[in-house]
């Protein structure tokens, strides 16, 4: 695969051919931890988002200024700060899903997916390709946690909750699906199943594709 | 000197700007953030002392956490709803218990802040009506309550351990047994 050349592409390969959950494998303690719904994975995934593109925004515009041997401690020291913010703003707005979510959204704070996007492309990038290249991951890692928390709350929960505080929530007739009857699937050995699954048929598609190009 | 300013101001610049953006963000938010807690324990007292109108704080000596009367509608005293916390498995465990207007019987216990291990310890937290809690209700407040492990029949006060989650079970218990014990004798008579 091409080293992405242009801004759009960068984008995009975020979102598939360099997913960062299922293709990196990156971020796998909060993948496995909150994709139990999709309210927790959305919110999340808007955490990591926001925190992504602050990150690389910073590391960007300061890109030639920072010292290479504190380049880690510069995006440590922004990324907490972002993470701080966030996880405020989600404890004043979201305050039941901010419980649910309870230290995962600190942990951010040493995801990988984050500080890789600082070392690999904003510290070395302008400033349009880190914002391209930090909404393509965040985009990408909301996906992933998207994806399997449907699949896992589907089968675990018999239903689907996008924003509870809405009523954006929808639930299986308990005559057709007894709702709990795979609560295993909301459970940690669900995570493991969901993303082997997943990461399975990602795979699968990756490899036609690669045959079909060339 | 000239090469530690070199190497470091931008780290020091950084961070007194991000003590700013946080110390902005801290005090925008935490009016909001406090109000949110209150009305989570408000609804928590709501829910262990059944009937409660309005609560309000009593100072009872010995015991440094909120202890609150309850009182229904007619100005009769619900009960009392005790803010409990101690230590869990992974971090504090902040729970509100409720106790009859004798003080004599549990009315009901609410886990309103945990971080325990989500899918096990977590259920300490349950809702609902088959929820982990719900053992807790009617229990005598007079004697401990006792913790047991996949025990068939269940003796009085006696409380069935999450599988997998024993130590945060264990706490649950230790913490409800605590406070009981420091407040109950101690309650103004209502």
């Amino acid at each position: 695969m091409a080293a992405p050349t242009t801004n759009l592409q960068q984008f995009k390969s975020g979102l598939l051919d360099n997913n960062p959950v299922l293709v990196q494998l990156l971020g796998m303690c909060p993948t496995l931890a909150v994709s139990n719904s999709v309210e927790n994975a959305l919110v999340m995934g808007a955490a990591v988002i926001f925190v992504l593109t602050m990150s690389n925004l910073i590391t960007s515009l300061l890109r030639n200024k920072i010292q290479p041997h504190v380049r880690i401690l510069i995006f440590t020291l922004t990324i907490a700060t972002f993470v701080t913010i966030a996880d405020l703003t989600l404890r004043a707005y979201v305050f039941e899903v901010s419980k649910k979510l309870g230290p995962f959204v600190p942990l951010i704070i040493v995801n990988c997916i984050i500080i890789a996007r600082a070392e690999m492309v904003a510290i070395k990038s302008s400033v349009w390709r880190s914002l391209a290249d930090a909404w393509g991951c965040g985009i990408g890692f909301t996906l992933a946690l998207c994806i399997l928390a449907s699949v896992r709350e589907l089968l675990g929960s018999g239903g689907i909750t996008i924003l509870r505080d809405a009523g954006w929530a929808w639930h299986l007739d308990a005559k057709v699906f007894e709702p709990h009857a795979w609560v295993i699937m909301i459970m940690p050995p669900g995570a493991f199943l969901t993303l082997g699954i997943v990461i399975g048929i990602v795979n699968q598609i990756r490899a036609r594709g690669a045959k079909g190009g060339a | 000197m000239k090469k530690f300013i070199n190497e470091s101001w931008l780290v020091l610049v950084l961070g007194a700007v991000f003590a700013v953006l946080l110390a902005g963000a801290q005090t925008s938010f935490s009016g909001r953030i406090k109000e949110n807690q209150d009305r989570a324990l408000n609804e928590a007292i709501g829910e262990v002392v059944p009937g409660t109108e309005r609560s309000e704080p009593v100072p009872i000596a010995g015991y440094d956490r909120d202890v609150f009367k309850c009182q229904g509608g007619d100005g009769r005293v619900a009960g009392w709803a005790i803010d409990a916390v101690g230590l869990g498995f992974a971090d504090k465990i902040r729970l509100v218990i409720g106790l009859s207007a004798d003080g004599g019987t549990i009315t009901g216990i609410k886990v309103i802040d945990n971080v325990e291990t989500p899918g096990l310890g977590n259920k300490i937290a349950g809702e609902g009506e088959d929820a982990w809690p719900e053992q807790f209700r009617g229990l005598k407040a007079t004697v401990k309550v006792v913790r047991v492990k996949q025990k068939r029949d269940l003796a009085r006060n006696e409380i069935q351990a999450i599988t997998g989650a024993t130590i945060s079970s264990d706490a649950v218990t230790k913490i409800v047994n605590d406070a009981i014990e420091r407040v109950r004798s101690k309650l103004p008579t209502p």
